[in-house]
């Protein structure tokens, strides 16, 4: 019985210890992470008719990066 | 002259230390030769950037994050083609160096792509212009949003497969290889 209170003060202060870690260090905030994609975005991606549009328009965009690059 | 701390080599660019904040947007490599032999040239990673292309930061753990500006790919064909032209003419009597290739006036797209099938494979695309940020002429970014994008995505994957073949087909030199371009 003992124990177990002892175990449960132990991760009780471990999980305060990160908490508080969470709460000193900016990159362990979830303001921190990256936007994850919605179900929208991840469809699209992989969605055909929209992906031959993308490549024409990335085409595009890369061939005029490349026209003003070589000026 | 010396090359650089890290052994590159030093080019026709401004190496004096100073903070980040007063390097303003300084073109890297404006002529890729070396300033006191004329006839030196260093193309891709080989040429010493003179100072990181964003602010320096820390790792959580303390490492130190150097942003140096890519040198590989699109930028060191670009420069390579500066290089080689200027090669040319230097040979046939030109005094000096006359084509420039800097990194603070030409973009670079990069695809990452994975997975060989076109249909199940995929990659993202990014493009940045120009890639040494120039706050003068875009103050808000130092880059023209415009240009400057990432996307993931099949199509990616696509232009991989297409830049590929194209490629290929340029370093064997077929028939109109040279408009092809970098």
């Amino acid at each position: 019985m003992e124990n177990r209170s002892e175990h449960h003060s132990e991760s009780r202060s471990e999980s305060q210890g990160v908490r508080s870690t969470a709460q000193t260090r900016a990159h362990l905030q979830k303001s921190f992470y990256a936007t994850k994609p919605t179900g929208g975005t991840t469809f699209f991606r992989t969605f055909l008719p929209y992906q031959v549009w993308r490549f024409l328009w990335i085409n595009l965009k890369m061939i005029r990066i490349i026209g003003k690059s070589h000026r | 002259m010396a090359p650089a701390l890290n052994g590159f080599m030093k080019v026709d660019a401004n190496y004096e230390a100073k903070p980040h904040e007063e390097c303003g947007s300084p073109p890297i490599g404006q002529h890729p030769s070396e300033p006191d032999y004329r006839n030196l040239f260093a193309v891709g990673i080989a040429f010493a950037p003179p100072h990181p292309i964003s602010r320096p930061r820390k790792a959580p753990d303390g490492t130190p994050i150097f942003p140096t500006p890519p040198r590989t790919g699109m930028p060191s064909a670009m420069i390579g083609k500066a290089v080689a032209r200027n090669v040319v003419e230097m040979i046939r009597g030109v005094d000096g160096p006359q084509h420039t290739a800097s990194m603070a006036e030409m973009g670079a797209a990069c695809v990452a792509s994975a997975g060989a099938n076109p249909f199940t494979g995929t990659a993202a695309s990014m493009t940045v212009f120009p890639i040494v940020p120039d706050f003068e002429t875009y103050p808000e970014y130092g880059r023209d949003i415009d240009n400057t994008f990432g996307e993931i995505g099949l199509a990616g994957h696509w232009i991989k497969i297409l830049l590929h073949h194209l490629f290929l087909y340029k370093a064997r030199m077929k028939p109109l290889w040279h408009l092809i371009p970098e």
